[in-house]
This record gives structure tokens, sequence and C-alpha cells, in this order.
């Protein structure tokens, strides 16, 4: 790989793009939007968590003055296909699976006319048996979610079931000095993302359709869309407009756009559909809870021999989130050597709403299991964690089991041994407790591997178009959520091709304009999409100067480009600016002036990023409460293409990492399956005040087979919060507390029993 | 029954016919067509509505419109002058304190009516302050650098 | 806010009088700050009170400090009448509830009236031996603030009634603390106490403790109170006494805290209520 030459853009911070427009209140976000004769949609959810319905009667709330149309399962009983499994989810079906289930959408003059018309429809329910417990949720005899599946692809409510083994954990065992057995459970806890979901669809009469709508993505939801729809992909028109209040993996493809889709059809105007934050808590997609149970066996030296996992996966009520389940295994085999390592894993299906993706996959509530049981191993062996780490460790060059891919760089040792050295870590009591007061203090740590893609292939496209003035447009498939993928793109665009960032102009997620592109997901926007950018800004690069090696008599390789300008080498002085070359006579009769170039790419092989943050914390053990003192986040982000930028993830990981830990949990009534806390007020997001001090160190080993040598980050720092902060109770008080959130009823039950 | 009210909104002489239960909000965004003002819960527990009336920060979701009488209103759209950034816009931007932007506008408000009583804050105070205002992106860690660089004069 | 919360009149009287009639009819009801009323308005509401251009939002000094229904929590916080305990104790509570924007909005007439049991304001009120001056159609009437609230939301307020004004006697020489244990910062709260004590002759006297969050409305107890009163200050009175407080309580087990936590903090609360209280009475911040 040719030494790459001093990077003047990358690697920088500059001003993101659009922000003034953000500060100062311009930015038009999806609900912001008018469409002449918009109307206003509703949807009236069941207040059942299993029924059949066996009519909708809504000719009362049609009679009513400013309602336009109803629609039901009648109308948009078309199946969703989501992007991963097959599915079992209609736009609107006859059947509902949890509280809140979607049962008809209406549409009027007025958001108002159309919450009053819910209570005008007549739903005709048959109200079923139903379950709420994931694990009575598996046995024989429980209420099945999905009985039109039985025999095709579930087995009562089991959905998936895998077992996944790499070498044999019962010989594994036999050599183990010391074995520990755990039982964790993680909570279904929401996005939460500022700005609620919101849609907007329009249809012409020649049958094309427009929507708008704030998501993760353009194209796989016009996909889902024109499948479900049974239309020709061109004739759908999906935008992302270029403001989005955040996704964490909950703005995505959804059956819900189906039937929105129906509903503005059947109006014949345009419709807005926006959530209220009850319906964006408790009827969008929420992480799975989860259940792991534990078998680990180490030597006395402290080194892995056999690592077994049960996992228990609460899918919800419909199938997007059955891939929590068949992914889990791999985080097991991604951050520390063991020859021996099983997971069985089971996807069950509960009335509960919906599970599906959220920062981090289930490496977040897994990485909660494993790190939290290495501090108790290393403890019961009188061992340091840190040290423990270190020894069990992957290093480049070992060999991942999951995908047989060589660790192509690692900046994990710097992680751990930086962050030990920033929370202070030899001050951690040496045994589990503080002495005795009120108020005790630990230190803990965690690493991580967020594993975001295993043995399949996923590509980016990358569009670069020139102007005759030598500026550039950038047509990318991606959405930018919120996190800087414009401002990165373009800096990367900019870089590449040496241009000028400001006069590089990026339209993204718009099917009609843009080239395909996946989702702003999985941390592999940068990766993936970064990749075609370079590679397109390098074509256009070659290509502006072979044309000048023209102009200035030349050889191209006497050339080089930097700020817009084409120059000689050896003379660098001597240079043409892009428009130049593209105003020269020669070039703009032959039509040259407009470039139009597209990339496509796929990251060669899997690219691992590491981390591993500590917690220091002090613990009331009178009333249980946790107050997190200081925060370090050490994390091998390969490059930092945008430093500022890096930092603000790690920083916002950590905030809905300590959530998970001390707060969040979106409570279901275990009776009736109804939501008890879908409002702020008691789904506790941590504020302002509430923050601990937070150190960021970013460690940069530079991949080699990634652009920039980048990794991943969006994904990082939500995964270990939760088990450093675990740690650290554990260290200040050799309290364990197995099940999350960490609240002070939890932990002071668990300083009472030694555990909960 | 529709009440008229009358009030001034970032300098100008308004007034709205309104509903009773009509939010702050409500008239803000549908009937004056301003959208800085966001709603993220209509329950005054985010602050992504915040405005500052009659030099206060207050959530708009929770203001009954017809009850803003002779009151002074600013928005977010009402900061800053003749095109230039307020600081706080300013600092927003240079510190990188906005990622998705959603709950930039009602940050910003609470810490321009905040400064303008406490010009010169503790980290704490603002913190304290800030807890108002919801942010899902940022940890709130360069919301709060960005405030207390307006605070020490280091962004004008 | 919810479509079915449809008033359709919305007054804003002058005078208390006008106030009270429109009060009496039916559907009426009085809007302050609005900060429980539009998150949570009932569908029967016919016509919003506005209560603001009484000029009922003061703080002043008369025979103790009077109060009036419509100060905001924000402007409470602002008063250098409320500089020191016990008095002090009333700013405590007030800075404990919502976050800084929504004081600026709730009053502390609302948070009394909306009567839910863990409202902050009316556990340091009571402490300090509060009374309120209600307004009805018949006049004014006052009324201790500890017997004011009969239930879960709901207040002895009959119809055309509404609080005009919160009456804190002259106080003795005195420490207060006010307590709050909430799941974050901003929260409401688990359970909340407040402590009011003096000291004569080296013993406790004219103690008041109250819980609030753990029983349908605010809870002195006075057995706890008998217990201290007399008696010299020591880490085991402290503890039984704390202990009679928590035994009167009657929590409930709901998705925020289970009935066993909350018996347990209100020891806890109580038992560091006291503590401090004391120490203020003594003369230390």
């Amino acid at each position: 790989m040719l030494p790459e030459k001093e990077l003047t853009i990358v690697g920088t911070s500059p001003e993101m793009k659009l922000t003034r427009n953000k500060v100062t209140g311009r930015a038009e976000f999806t609900v912001d939007m008018r469409r002449p004769g918009m109307l206003y949609a509703k949807m009236l959810r069941s207040p059942h968590a299993s029924a059949n319905i066996n009519g909708i009667d809504y000719s009362r709330a049609l009679a009513l003055s400013g309602v336009v149309a109803v629609i039901t399962y009648e109308d948009a009983k078309y199946l969703y296909k989501p992007s991963h499994g097959s599915s079992r989810e209609y736009g609107l079906d006859d059947m509902v699976r949890y509280v809140g289930d979607k049962v008809a959408m209406v549409a009027a003059e007025t958001e108002e006319i159309a919450e009053l018309a819910l209570g005008y429809i007549d739903v005709d329910y048959e109200v079923l048996p139903h379950i709420v417990d994931m694990e009575e949720a598996m046995e024989p005899d429980a209420p099945v979610v999905h009985p039109e599946r039985q025999g095709i692809d579930c087995d009562g409510n089991i959905l998936d079931h895998n077992i996944q083994e790499w070498g044999d954990v019962e010989e594994g065992f036999k050599k183990a000095d010391f074995i520990i057995e755990n039982r964790f459970y993680t909570p279904r806890v929401c996005h939460a993302a500022l700005e609620p979901h919101a849609m907007l669809a329009e249809w012409d009469l020649d049958g094309n359709l427009t929507m708008w709508s704030s998501e993760q993505t353009a194209f796989m939801i016009r996909d889902s869309l024109a499948d479900a729809l049974k239309m020709p992909r061109s004739k759908i028109r999906f935008i992302v407009p270029d403001y989005v209040g955040g996704g964490f993996g909950g703005k995505y493809e959804s059956a819900e756009k189906i039937a929105l889709a129906i509903l503005a059809r059947k109006a014949g105007k345009p419709v807005m559909w926006r959530l209220t934050r009850e319906e964006e808590f408790y009827t969008t997609r929420t992480r799975s809870p989860c259940i792991f149970e534990s078998r680990t066996g180490v030597t006395k030296d402290g080194v892995f021999v056999a690592r077994q996992m049960r996992g228990i996966i609460d899918i919800g009520s419909y199938a997007w989130g059955a891939i929590m389940s068949s992914r889990a295994a791999s985080y097991m085999t991604m951050l520390y050597k063991c020859a021996n390592i099983k997971y069985t894993g089971y996807g069950v299906y509960t009335n509960t709403p919906p599970s599906g993706a959220m920062r981090g996959f289930t490496s977040t509530p897994i990485h909660y299991a494993m790190e939290a049981e290495i501090d108790e191993i290393a403890a019961a062996i009188d061992m340091d964690p840190l040290e423990f780490r270190l020894k069990n460790k992957l290093n480049v060059g070992d060999i991942i089991p999951l995908n047989g891919v060589a660790v192509s760089s690692s900046g994990l040792e710097e992680t751990m041994l930086k962050g030990a050295s920033a929370i202070g870590w030899h001050r951690r009591n040496a045994k589990p407790g503080a002495p005795d007061a009120r108020y005790k203090r630990g230190i803990g740590m965690a690493s991580y591997c967020p594993m975001l893609k295993g043995t399949e292939r996923s590509i980016g496209n990358a569009v670069l178009k020139s102007n005759v003035d030598g500026s550039f447009h950038l047509l990318l498939g991606l959405a930018d959520i919120g996190q800087g993928l414009r401002t990165i793109m373009a800096q990367i665009c900019a870089e590449a091709l040496g241009g000028i960032l400001d006069e590089i102009n990026l339209t993204l997620a718009d099917t009609q304009t843009t080239p395909w592109g996946t989702t702003t997901a999985a941390s592999r926007s940068t990766i993936e999409t970064g990749g075609a950018v370079k590679d397109v800004a390098e074509k256009m690069k070659r290509r502006l100067i072979e044309l000048a090696s023209v102009m200035m008599g030349l050889h191209e390789g006497d050339l080089d480009t930097k700020e817009g300008l084409v120059y000689e080498l050896a003379n660098p002085g001597n240079s043409v600016r892009f428009g130049e070359i593209l105003h020269h006579p020669d070039v703009y009769l032959r039509g040259d002036n407009v470039i139009v170039l597209k990339s496509t790419y796929s990251v060669p092989q899997f690219v691992p990023p590491y981390g591993s943050q500590f917690a220091e914390v002090e613990v009331d053990t009178e009333t249980g409460e946790v107050r997190v003192i200081k925060m370090v986040a050490a994390s091998d982000v390969g490059r930092a293409i945008h430093p500022k930028s890096v930092e603000g993830q790690l920083e916002g990981g950590i905030h809905m990492g300590i959530g998970f830990a001390l707060a969040e949990e979106l409570k279901i009534d275990p009776v009736t399956g109804a939501p008890l806390n879908p409002n702020f007020l008691d789904y506790k997001l941590f504020r302002a005040g509430d923050m601990p001090e937070l150190k960021i160190i970013i460690v940069e080993p530079v991949d080699p087979y990634s652009v920039y040598g980048v990794k991943g980050v969006g994904e990082m720092t939500v995964i270990a919060t939760a088990p450093a902060i675990r740690n650290a109770i554990f260290n200040a008080t050799g309290a364990k507390v197995f099940r999350l959130p960490l609240t002070s009823e939890n932990v002071l039950a668990a300083l009472k029993e030694g555990h909960v | 029954m529709r009440v008229a009210v009358n009030f001034k909104i970032n300098g100008r002489d308004r007034t709205a016919h309104v509903e009773p239960r009509t939010s702050l909000l409500d008239v803000i965004r549908e009937d004056l067509g301003l959208i800085g003002t966001k709603e993220g819960c209509g329950k005054g527990e985010c602050g992504a509505c915040t405005v500052i009336m009659d030099g206060d920060a207050v959530p708009s979701c929770l203001i009954l419109a017809a009850g803003v009488e002779g009151k002074e209103i600013i928005t977010i759209e009402g900061i800053g002058e003749n095109g230039r950034l307020h600081p706080l816009q300013e600092a927003f931007v240079r510190y990188h304190a906005s990622q998705c932007g959603f709950c930039s506008p009602g940050m910003i408000l609470t810490a321009k009516a905040f400064l303008n009583r406490n010009p010169n804050p503790s980290e704490a105070e603002v913190r304290d302050v800030m807890m108002s205002n919801l942010c899902r992106c940022t940890g709130y860690e360069k919301i709060v650098e960005a405030i207390m660089a307006v605070a020490n004069g280091e962004v004008a | 806010m919810d479509a079915h919360f449809k008033p359709e009149h919305y007054h804003r009287p002058v005078d208390m009088k006008t106030a009270s009639a429109l009060l009496a009819q039916r559907g009426a009801r009085v809007i302050a700050g609005g900060t429980d009323l539009l998150v949570n308005g009932p569908a029967s509401t016919e016509s919003l009170v506005d209560i603001n251009g009484l000029g009922l939002s003061y703080i002043r000094e008369d025979d103790g400090l009077r109060i009036g229904s419509t100060t905001s929590f924000s402007y409470l916080l602002r008063s250098p009448l409320l500089e020191r305990y016990p008095y002090r104790v009333i700013a405590d509570a007030a800075g404990e509830l919502g976050h800084h924007n929504l004081r600026h909005v709730a009053t502390v007439g609302g948070n009394i009236c909306n009567a839910v049991p863990s409202a902050d304001a009316p556990v340091a009120l009571i402490a300090l031996d509060a009374a309120v001056i209600i307004h009805g159609p018949s006049g004014e009437r006052t009324v201790p603030l500890d017997g004011f609230f009969k239930f879960v939301r709901e207040t002895i307020l009959g119809e055309g009634e509404f609080l005009k004004e919160i009456a804190v006697p002259v106080q003795p020489e005195s420490g207060a603390c006010f307590q709050k244990l909430g799941r974050t910062k901003v929260d409401i709260a688990l359970v909340n106490a407040a402590c009011r004590l003096s000291i004569i002759d080296g013993l406790i006297s004219d103690s008041r403790i109250v819980l609030g969050a753990v029983y349908p409305t605010p809870l002195r107890v006075r057995a706890a109170e008998d217990m201290l009163n007399g008696k010299e200050f020591t880490v085991e009175l402290v503890a039984k006494t704390a202990i009679i407080a928590s035994d009167a309580t009657k929590p409930i087990s709901d998705h925020r805290a289970s009935a066993e936590y909350r018996r347990e903090i209100s020891s806890v609360l109580v038992k560091r209520a006291i503590i401090k209280a004391y120490g203020r009475a003594e003369g230390s911040p």
C-alpha cells in the first residue's frame, strides 16, 4: 500500500456543514414540512396485547367534519419485507400482537380532528390470551404470538434457535481450575431521540409516490415499499431530509410506512404523520430485553479455557429483532482468546413492543454479562482485572474465530493502559469492598469490541459530479442522522481529490437522484461509503490531471492536486485551478467539463474497533444511590477523520450507556402487557447535571485496510459503560448486581443480600 | 370560543386568535410559521420547545396562548442581529455542540436567558440550569463547553 | 396535548369575587401555571379560569410570611426572605421541583392544589405550620395546610373555591431541612421529608416531621415528634425516631419503586433531616 501523503483535511475538525441552520432555527426537519392541501394522520392502537380483529366499522369516524379517509387491514394488508430475515408483518393486519399495535389510520384536516376521529372507530376485537414474560413464552403451553407462522418458521414462540460452537467447551471445562456461573438480565430500553418519528407521503396522478421521512435509510425503505405495493422502484421517491433528529437504530424501515402510503393514496392528498412522545416510546422498536446464563472456566493463572453462554432474547411481537439473537454469539469471539466457545440462543416472541436495532445491537447487552463476569473471576482468583484482560486479549495477527480473519490493527492494549492511567487505576480497592462508611468508592473497567459486521459484505456507492467552475456535487445514498456524515464524507472527498471542502456540496438519501445506499447504521458509513467516496474522488483527480496535462504540456506523473489546483510537483507555482481546466475551450466543447463518476466499494476485510472504559463511582450505602464521579473512555477509532466529531460520538455514547446502566427501562405491565412509563417523567434520561466528569482518549492505530485507516465510531462507548460502572460498584462494595438498570433500589438490595 | 391575545414576538407586535387550550408552542409553529421551536414531548419535560418569555426561559408547550397578553416572547429566530449569529449560536458552531440539532434552539435559549441574569456562572450552575433541556446525541459535554466559553468572554 | 381536553371558554377575571363565581360553574377549572392541567387536563373541563390576573404573585413579610398562590417557584427562589432557616426550607423544596425552566411556570398554589402525594412544597410548608387562605363564593376561610388534603388529588376545596394565599407563621428559633430522593436529579420524589426543630436548654423541642410520597397525603408524624421532644440529641434517638416515622407510612408499590424501598428510604431521609435540622438549630449552615 502506498504511504499516505500528509493529510491536510482528514484529521482536522472544520465547522460542520449545516450547523448554522440548526442553531438559527432554519433547519427543516420532516415535521416542519408543509405541502399544499396536506392532511394529518393518527393511528388507532390496540388496547389489547393479543386479539383477532373480526371487523372494523369506521362509518361514524368518516362522518365527522374534516375527516377525509380511514384505512384498515382491508386496505393495507400488504406484506412488509424487512432487510433482515423474512417478514411476518403487514401494513395493517387483522390481528394485534401488543398493546399499542396498529389497527387503523385516519387522515383529517387537522391533527386534532384525526385524534378525535379515532374514538369513533368501532373495532370488533376477539381478545386472546397473551404472554409477556420471555421465559414463560418458551413453554409448550404458552399463548402463541404468531399462530399463522407455526410450522413455517417458528415453534411456539421460538423464532430463532441457534447453537454456535468453536472448539469443545466440555473438554475446555475439564481444564478449568475455577468455573463461574451467572445469570444476567438486561432491560428493554428506547432510543429516545429528541425528534419523534415523522413522515409525509404524497401521490401524484401518474401513480408516483414521494415520501419524506426522518430515517436512517432511504433505499431500504423505498425497496420495501416497492415490494409491498408491487410498484417499480423508479415510481417511488423516498427522501430523507437534510435534518434528522437522531436515530440510534430506531429510525428505520417499518411496516407503518406501507400503511401511510396507502392512506395517502386513498385520501388523494399529502398526509403528514408524526408520532407523539408516548407512541415513540412504546410503538417503535426497542432494544430487546435479554437473559444471559453464563458458564465460564479459567485456569488459576487467569486464562480462559471455556466460555459458554445461553441467551434468551425477547424479540417482542414482530420479527425484526430476531437478528439480535442470531448475531449474539459473534461478540463472544471478538475480544479475548479462548479455544472453546459455545453460544446457545433463543429469539422469542412475546406480546410486547417489537424490538429491533439499537446502538450496539446485541453487543451492548451481552458485554454487560461478559465484562461483569471478568471482574468477578479476577476477584475469585485474586488477579487484577486489568491484568486478566491484557493477558487474554486478541492481538494483531490473531485469528478471530467468527470469520477466520486475522486482527488487522488493534489499539486495545493502548486503550487499556491509557485509560487505566487516566482514572488512576492504582487507587482502586485491592479487593472488592471499600472500608466501612456511608459512602464507598470504587473503580471498575470494561473492554469491548462491537462486531459491526460478520462475514457478509455490504457496499458503499458514491457519485461525484463536476460543475464547470471546478466545484462539485457528491451524491450519496446514505442519510445524515445528526452525526456529521455530510461533513466527514466531504472531508474524505476533498482530501482525496485535492479539492476545497466548502466547494463540495452533498445530496444525501434521495432515491431519485443519489446512488443506492444501505443504512446509516452499524458504524459502517465512514468505512463503506467513505471508501467509495475516496475512490471516486481519486478517479476525479486522475481525470482532472489527465485534462490538465494536455493543457499544461506536462506528463500526468509530474502533476498533483491540492486546494482546488492541479500543480507541477517540481514547480508548484505552475498550476491551474480546476475551473480553468474545465473552462478551457478544448475541454468545454468536448463536453468534458461535466464529469460524472461513480464508485462502488466494499471494505476488503473486517476491521475491528476496540475500546476500554473506566469508571469511578461512589455508592451511598444507606440508599443504594450510585454517583458516577468520572468516566474515562479510551477508544481505538482507527483514525479520527474529524476528531471533534469523534469525541462527540464517544461522549454521546457514554450518555446512552450511563442511562442503560443506571436509570433507563421501558417497563411493561407483566399482566396486561401495557407500557407503564412511556414518557420523559418516568423514562429517566440523564441530564446535564447527572453526567460525570468525562475523559475521552482517542487511539489511532490506523488500520491498513480501511479508508484512511478509519474504524466505525458510532456504536462504541454505549457498550462498555454499564459493565464498567457495575464493576466499579463491585469494587466499591463487593455487591454484585446482575440485572440492569442499577437503580438505587436494585443496588440497595444487592448491598443487603450480596447480589440482585 | 376564540380569545384575542396581543403580544410581542421577536420584537414585533402580533395578535393571535386562539382556542382556550391552544399552547404558545402551537401559535408559534402553526399561526406564526416559526419552525425553530420544536415539539419533543408536549409535556414540558424535554425543553425542545423552550422560548424566552419576559426574560425567563419557559417550555412553550405548557404555556397557555390565551394567557400571554402583553408578554414579550423570543424564539430562536429572534436572537442574533443583522444576520450575525448571537455568541451562543457562534459557540455552538465552533465547539461542535450541535449534532442532530433538534435540541439546539431550546438549549441556546435556556442558556441565553440564564446568562442574561447570571453572566459569571460556574460550570455546576450551568449544568444545573441546563437540566431543563434533554439531549440524546452529545452527552451535554460540548454544549456546556460552548456556554462556558460565552460566559468567559471567549466568543463574541 | 390530549385532543379530548377541549375547554370551550377562557376567562381571566380581575377580581376574586368574579373568579369564584366563574369557578362555581360546572366544568370550570383554575389555571395558574398550567403545568399539570396542560398535561393531565380532564375531558370534563368546560372552562378555564386564569387566576394570574388577581395579583397573587408575591412573597412578603407580614406576621410571618405571606405567599400568593400564583407565585412561581423561581420567584420564590429569588426572594431574600427565604435566605435563612427555617424559612429557607421552602426554597430548598422549591429548588428540587422539576427543572429550572419549569420552575418559572409552576406555581406554589398549583403544587398544593394538585394534591399529588409526592409534591415537594407541601412537605416543607407543613413542617413550618403553614396555613392556606381559601377564597370562595361565601368569602374567605383559613385552613391549616396539614388539614387541606383529603386523598390523592383530592382537597377540601369546595365549589367556587380557590387558593388565595399561603400563610407561614412567625417561626420559633429553629433549624429545618428538606430531603428528597429521586431516580435522577430531575424527578418527582420517590420519598421526600422535612423536619423543623428547636433546641431549648439542650433539649429538642417543638419538632415537626413530615413525609411525602409515602401516604395518600403529606404525612405529619406526631408520634415521631413526640419521641424527639424534650430529649437530648443522640444517634440512637434519631434512629428510633426515624423508624417510628417510617412505620407510620403507607407507601405503595408502583413502577417507580416498591413499598419496601420507600419505607426504608423514609427512615433514612427522616434521620438525615433531623440531623441536619439539629445542626442548623445549633447555628451551622
